[in-house]
């Protein structure tokens, strides 16, 4: 386990959002100040590193899982990253390392495997890799397991393993359990769910919404997710200001 | 499998006119079912704006109602569990020109007859009623009385209340047939089965003129495309709701208040706003015939964008998050189609309330409520009836 830093900027924290969407987890789970939003919710996080104790809650924290902390020992580096597929790489596994386009970089192996304290089925996961290709690692996979399809239970307990609780509109803070319970009154149509629950109606409009735990609600309510009609996207597809689509320029 | 059901009186349509409808009678003790093909709110009621504008109605018959229906409003506020975020914010009526405020002047003299408590303001005082007005506006009218209200919730509060005092909401129903004999309503048709009842009530909107189809009756009510935007909600920019006076134009066709451009014409343009609870702006409106599409269109979004940064230069470096459009049950001469049809005993019209519907629809469900239960209403409602058409 890692305790509080010994010494400030041990750790490299790399943070991959490259959206300005309304998201905070990782700025609320931190507890030393090192990450903060700046702005606004949409602001990307701030991060100070000499502030990291390296206690992962970020990671744990990130519904994307886009956070990688790294830490130099001893000519090498330890790289930690958060993996949401699966299988889950065991200890002692010598694992691909793969960039941000998934081509393969070099061999890795790994140090420490543990599922996610949260119940969102995620695998934190440090692995030993050489410092040059740490830095560009974006995900890992097990030499001669990658092909290997999940069992249909596991990554079915995957998606529902979202705790009832669980935002799934993090704008409106709307959670799995309001969307269950007006599926299960009867609602059928998505739109319609979305006019009920506030689910898709902040900021992000739905674009950071999850589409999958929506259509997995409505199969397990016995309905068709096609007939379901997604909500459709209408103009504009990103916030636009009012002068921009006045066709305006500031002058005017 | 089909399980026959029965009910005292059906409500076709779950929108805010069948909701209200549905609230009145059962709070008389009827035995009420609310008959809806899709979802609670699901056509107009839920894409619209919460204006409580009565001096935009004509004064007549209409603005009476209108009147009525605003005093039902905070009764209504307490007894439904749902916050319908109703608020008695006043409204403005924005002039730019010296012949706006000429026809607007002319306007507020026939309101004032009309007993309604507005008034002329200037440039002073609208600084202080609407500082983000624009500073060329030349002046406005005033009603202190007008209010607003979030039309999804209205609709969905008044539903919850009716079904808490006994009535029954069957979404996903659509009526496929209404079966008559004798001259009297004795059953509907419906894709969940046979329903047995001697009252109907057409609350259907848009879709009125199919379900009148199925009585043989012709009742005109057709789809009248609205277009609005929403920003994303900020601090308290608006206190009152806000209109130009070309909305007058367009809803009464009042000379001189007619939009000044082409494009705002064609699409029957003028400009609304209002900023709800939440602190969301919705921009509007259009007024296009466009059948049952309810698309947005760049030319709408560009002209109301525009519009809101003439009148609203405080609003222009807001973001816009998303357009929508609703379709209005629009009738013929633009006033509710309400009460009892020649020839068929137990039909009952509520519905053409074009874009009136959400200020309307206390006064609507109230009086539907007495002539479906007691044969005669409080009100006059001859001018609404469907035989003025003929």
């Amino acid at each position: 386990m890692r305790g509080p830093a010994e010494k400030s900027g041990r750790y490299k924290l790399l943070m991959e959002c490259p959206q300005e969407i309304p998201c905070d987890p990782c700025a609320s789970a931190c507890s030393t100040g090192a990450i903060s939003l700046e702005r606004e919710l949409c602001s990307r996080p701030r991060v100070r590193e000499e502030l990291c104790s390296g206690c992962l809650s970020c990671l744990e924290a990130c519904p994307v899982s886009c956070i990688y902390l790294m830490e130099e020992v001893e000519g090498s580096s330890l790289l930690t990253l958060a993996l949401d597929r699966l299988p889950r790489p065991r200890k002692g596994d010598e694992v691909i390392l793969k960039d941000a386009r998934g081509r393969e970089l070099g061999r890795g192996r790994v140090v420490r495997s543990k599922k996610s304290r949260k119940d969102s089925g995620l695998c934190i996961l440090t692995v030993r890799a050489p410092s040059d290709l740490a830095a560009i690692t974006r995900t890992v996979e097990v030499e001669g397991r990658g092909a290997e399809y999940p069992e249909p239970e596991e990554a079915g307990a995957h998606l529902s393993g979202r705790a009832e609780d669980f935002s799934v509109c993090r704008c409106e803070e709307t959670s799995r359990a309001t969307l269950k319970v007006a599926i299960e009154a009867g609602v059928r149509h998505a739109r319609n769910l979305r006019r009920l629950t506030r689910m898709g109606l902040g900021l992000c409009q739905g674009r950071s919404c999850a589409d999958l735990l929506l259509k997995e609600l409505f199969e397990q309510a016995g309905c068709d997710p096609a007939k379901a009609g997604m909500p459709r996207a209408r103009v504009p597809l990103r916030p636009v200001t009012l002068r921009e689509l006045s066709g305006r320029t500031r002058e005017e | 499998m089909m399980e026959v059901l029965s009910a005292e009186v059906v409500v076709i349509g779950g929108g805010v006119i069948g909701a209200s409808a549905a609230y009145y009678l059962a709070r008389e003790g009827a035995e009420v079912m609310i008959v809806e093909a899709e979802d609670l709110a699901s056509g107009a009621s839920g894409a619209c704006d919460g204006f409580l504008f009565l001096q935009s109605k004509i004064p007549g018959p209409h603005m009476d109602m209108a009147r009525e229906s605003l005093r039902l409003f905070p009764d209504i506020a307490t007894d439904l569990e749902v916050d319908i975020e109703y608020d008695r914010c006043g409204s403005l009526v924005l002039a730019r020109t010296a012949e706006g405020i000429k026809s607007l002047k002319a306007q507020v003299k026939k309101l004032k007859g009309a007993g309604l408590e507005v008034e002329m303001v200037g440039q002073e005082d609208l600084k202080e009623l609407c500082p983000a007005a624009a500073p060329g506006i030349k002046g406005a009218s005033y009603c202190r009385d007008d209010a607003q209200v979030n039309p999804t919730k209205l609709t969905l509060g008044l539903a919850k209340k009716a079904q808490d005092l006994g009535a029954t909401i069957m979404i996903n129903c659509r009526v496929e047939n209404i079966i008559i004999t004798n001259d009297r309503v004795r059953e509907l048709r419906t894709s969940a089965g046979s329903i047995h009842t001697r009252r109907v009530v057409c609350a259907a909107g848009i879709g009125s003129n199919q379900i009148g189809k199925m009585a043989i009756i012709d009742v005109p009510v057709m789809p009248r495309k609205g277009q609005i935007l929403v920003t994303e909600p900020v601090e308290r920019i608006l206190k009152t709701i806000v209109a130009d006076a070309s909305y007058l134009g367009v809803k009464q066709g009042i000379e001189g208040l007619e939009p000044d451009t082409e494009e705002a014409r064609k699409l029957g343009l003028s400009f609304t706003a209002e900023q709800t609870k939440d602190g969301n702006i919705l921009l509007g409106s259009t007024r296009e015939y466009a059948g049952f599409d309810t698309e947005t269109t760049p030319e709408a979004i560009k002209t109301i964008a525009r519009n809101a940064v003439e009148f609203l230069p405080r609003v222009s470096e807001l973001d816009v998050i998303r357009s929508f459009a609703g379709l209005r049950p629009y009738s013929p001469d633009g006033l509710p189609i309400l009460g009892t049809v020649k020839g068929i005993r137990g039909f009952y019209l509520a519905t053409g309330h074009s874009g009136d519907g959400i200020s309307l629809a206390p006064i609507t469900g109230k009086l539907i409520a007495e002539l479906v239960l007691d044969g005669e209403t409080s009100m006059d409602i001859s001018p609404f009836s469907l035989s003025r058409f003929k």
